[in-house]
């Protein structure tokens, strides 16, 4: 007999094995916002193990129940599921601790050592750990090594570890690098999970789903029937009271290093052998090492900063006259780059990619555009272009997959139009709540799969490809910094580097 | 629509569509089955329409309703309704024709349905009401469906429909509201012996008790038995006796190994719930002594399940987990989305053989 025959056959997912969730920097907004909601609703949805600890690790000298009241606040404002039974959110909350502690101070963590280690004993709850990193990027070195110094760090008999690293990791190679190398001094690679909630989105990981669990597409997938990928991932609010991080980064480091990359090595990669971590990430990896590092800097990128303008009825300021922005500022809230991936796949294609703040509107597509008829059968008319097929895939909002064909008007001329065949989620699974992004990562972690987290190979991959982006921006060879109004998509400089090539971006 | 051609439904679903595509907002249509709803006499055909309106709101697909009228000789009639609706500021549709048709007729209502039937999609059959599985008629429509769902709690004697549904479901996969209903206390029960503290226990258990809320329908009982048939299947006991109390509760006498228990199954006025819902479990395993015997005890209230239980050498345990009564549009849901299932079967045969053994008894 299996040791838990009951669960043999049950075709609900199985929970995660008890485990205490370690927040770093729990007193900080992702914590109250986004992680003990999704926490909260995976409870509500019967998801979580019976037996686990969610213990909250900070500088803040909060007791147990200031943070469960300050928790539930956050889960009340932003929850998918609302704290509405009190027995519900009791019991939730039994489960709530909290200890203050500075992030430099290794006698702090012997402490919270401790306490995971009897309260584990005291709950019933098996040793096992995932270790949280909410806290500020600074300090992401002094936790992973006072981890490791404590002993906190490696799997043992007493359960296993693990360790959840939110983005950014790095700021370029090197520093990716020299955090990379922490993580692996305290943690082995497949303890680490680095987090990109875009990968927990339904649409992203529909996209593995309709590469490889459809036959139609596969055949088509490449440089014989491709003319061109664009990617666009356009937000529509400024830089809010980001300011002291995105000032820093800007829109490469901020979005192209990680979502958009990761994107376009979903879409790009090679089929995987297994629908596993590690042959989905090698597969990844593949498609970023064979994508030419962009060299012509001013002929194959734009930047740009937003200026004054309205987005979606109400006038906003430009970059520059944002709380807080330095004065002169140069950093880039758009850019438009140009790639090219050099294997037989791809060989020719180019994948256009833009991203920026305060555009039209907020939406995230990759869009397949194909060839054109190689013999055209029909009379076109002086002004009249056939357009080709196009596969889209809309990530946000209103998550789905178009198609774009020809097809001729009734009547009795032979007249064609272009038509859109949708399948929108919304529309064809009525999903009231879908759960967070936050929620299905979170579940995976505590369920050990690392497919959809990036691997170490793939963040260096990735700095390797925009450290000479941001490199050449920083130097004689930069395009020049445009501007462009809020509320539109983008600066002419993005239009001229699609246009040249005979081609236009999508509208999204 | 009297006296109707299949054509002329058709037609009349095209136009409906036309209609609504022009009087509102476009119309995105997307169908992932076909769902066949047979009305028994005892059930409306307007509370089962809307029940299933209900649920394709979530799964949109062609509904296809059977009005089968017993006592007139009365030919096929069809009414055709299009509808739309607003599920999380998206919008959904869905199609529903609904056939009526005396039981004398029940040939031609056959080959309308299967010619209306959406294209190579899967077919769901819906047995609502009374199930007669000698029925020529439903062994037909079983026969181009991918899977026939029933409720087992619709069955007026389940000693005699355990025997026959166990033999059905050999021939075509089945599918039971009444199961669906259980996953949650499945899952629960799956859950707490995932412990490795308790995985000792699970081989010794000797109390099983297992409350449902009373009705005066002994039908009812249809997923106390079903649950029951679950665990014996799955802890592999062996049935020794079942016995009937007067006061109408069952015990199921099992052996396992060298170790024998039993299975409490009785009615509860405790609880203000559904009739059939179950409403508490009591497990207790048997230990040899100086150990506590581990026991674990769930109890449904109001919108959750408090779950308590030892292992026998700690303090009690304590969680406290979301339980929502699920009504039929939402188990319909639940039953397309999560497919077919083989322990369902397995549990159907097992609390087969407890009534066979209650009838020896």
């Amino acid at each position: 007999m299996p040791k838990n025959p009951l669960r043999t056959g049950l075709r609900v997912g199985s929970p995660p094995e008890p485990a205490s969730i370690v927040i770093f920097g729990a007193t900080g907004d992702l914590t109250s916002r986004k992680l003990v909601p999704a926490l909260f609703s995976l409870a509500q949805d019967n998801r979580l193990p019976t037996s686990y600890n969610i213990v909250g690790y900070a500088r803040r000298g909060w007791s147990h129940d200031e943070f469960r009241k300050n928790m539930l606040e956050g889960v009340a404002k932003y929850g998918r599921r609302q704290p509405d039974q009190p027995a519900l959110w009791d019991g939730f909350a039994r489960n709530l601790f909290y200890i203050p502690g500075e992030f430099d101070n290794p006698a702090a963590f012997n402490e919270l050592d401790g306490f995971l280690t009897s309260g584990a004993i005291e709950r019933d709850v098996p040793d096992n750990r995932v270790y949280y990193l909410a806290a500020p990027p600074q300090a992401y070195t002094q936790i992973i090594s006072h981890l490791g110094d404590a002993a906190m760090a490696a799997d043992g008999p007493s359960g296993w570890r693990r360790i959840v690293v939110e983005k950014p990791f790095g700021t370029d190679l090197d520093t990716a690098k020299l955090l990379n190398q922490t993580a692996h001094r305290s943690f082995v690679e497949t303890q680490i999970y680095r987090i990109d909630h875009y990968l927990g989105k339904e649409t992203v990981q529909n996209l593995l789903v309709l590469r490889f669990a459809n036959t139609i597409f596969e055949p088509i997938w490449n440089r014989g029937y491709v003319d061109h990928v664009q990617i666009s991932v356009a937000e529509s609010v400024g830089v809010g009271n980001r300011v002291g991080f995105y000032d820093e980064a800007g829109v490469v480091r901020d979005v192209f290093q990680n979502h958009l990359l990761q994107i376009l090595s979903l879409v790009a990669m090679e089929p995987p052998v297994a629908f596993e971590a590690d042959a989905i990430r090698d597969e990844k990896v593949k498609t970023l090492r064979a994508i030419r590092p962009v060299t012509d800097i001013r002929h194959n990128t734009v930047r740009a900063q937003y200026a004054e303008g309205s987005v979606e009825g109400a006038i906003v300021p430009g970059y520059h006259a944002e709380p807080n922005v330095p004065v002169g500022s140069q950093t880039p809230t758009y850019a438009a780059i140009k790639w090219h991936i050099d294997n037989w796949r791809w060989e020719g294609v180019p994948f256009y990619t833009r991203s920026g703040k305060r555009m039209v509107t907020r939406a995230s597509e990759v869009s397949i555009h194909f060839k054109r008829p190689p013999h055209l059968l029909f009379d076109l008319m002086d002004d009249e272009v056939l357009r080709s097929n196009v596969l889209a895939i809309r990530i946000q909002p209103d998550e789905g997959i178009s198609l774009r064909t020809e097809a001729k008007l009734p009547g009795l001329n032979m007249v064609r139009r272009s038509v859109t065949m949708d399948f929108r989620y919304g529309s064809s699974f009525g999903v009231t709540d879908p759960p967070d992004a936050y929620e299905r990562l979170l579940l995976d972690s505590m369920l050990g799969d690392a497919t959809l987290f990036a691997r170490s190979d793939e963040i260096e991959r990735a700095w390797i490809l925009v450290d000479p982006i941001l490199q050449g921006w920083n130097s004689k060879r930069a395009p020049n910094l445009e501007t462009y109004e809020a509320g539109t998509w983008g600066p002419n400089g993005a239009d001229n580097l699609i246009e040249r090539d005979g081609r236009h971006w999508r509208r999204l | 629509m009297k006296n109707v051609t299949i054509q002329s439904i058709h037609d009349e679903l095209r136009m409906l569509w036309a209609a609504e595509a022009v009087t509102g907002d476009a119309v995105i249509r997307a169908r992932t089955h076909n769902l066949i709803v047979a009305v028994s006499d005892n059930v409306s055909p307007t509370e089962t329409t809307q029940r299933v309106i209900e649920s394709t709101a979530e799964r949109p697909g062609r509904v296809i309703v059977l009005d089968i009228e017993k006592e007139t000789d009365k030919p096929l009639d069809a009414w055709v309704t299009t509808f739309c609706r607003t599920v999380n500021r998206h919008q959904l549709c869905g199609e529903v024709i609904t056939l009526t048709v005396s039981w004398n007729r029940l040939a031609d209502l056959y080959s309308a349905v299967t010619s209306l039937l959406a294209p190579d999609l899967p077919v769901y059959l819906w047995w609502t009401g009374s199930i007669n599985l000698g029925n020529t008629f439903m062994s037909r429509l079983a026969q181009v469906s991918d899977r026939v769902i029933i409720n087992l709690e619709d069955c007026a004697d389940l000693s005699v429909a355990l025997p026959a549904l166990a033999t059905v479901a050999n021939s075509y996969k089945m599918g039971d509201m009444a199961w669906i209903r259980l996953t949650t206390w499945r899952k629960l029960l799956a859950q707490i012996w995932d412990s490795p503290a308790l995985h000792p226990a699970l081989e010794s258990i000797r109390t099983l008790d297992i409350h449902y809320s009373s009705t005066s329908e002994p039908a009812h009982e249809a997923r106390a038995v079903l649950l029951a048939g679950w665990l014996i299947d799955k802890l592999g006991w062996r049935i020794d006796m079942a016995s009937r109390a007067q006061t109408g509760g069952l015990t199921v006498r099992f052996t396992r190994g060298q170790w024998q228990g039993k299975i409490e199954i009785m009615e509860t006025t405790e609880e203000a719930s559904e009739p059939g819902e179950i409403v508490r479990i009591f497990v207790q395993a048997g230990s040899k002594p100086p150990f506590v015997m581990p026991r674990l005890e769930l109890n449904a209230k109001q919108s959750t399940i408090e779950t308590r239980w030892n292992d026998g050498a700690t303090t009690a345990r304590r969680a406290i987990n979301t339980y929502q009564v699920v009504d039929d549009a939402v188990a319909l849901v639940q039953e397309l989305d999560l497919g077919y299932d083989l322990d369902y079967q397995h549990a159907l045969h097992a609390s087969a053989a407890i009534f066979e053994s209650l009838s020896r008894s």
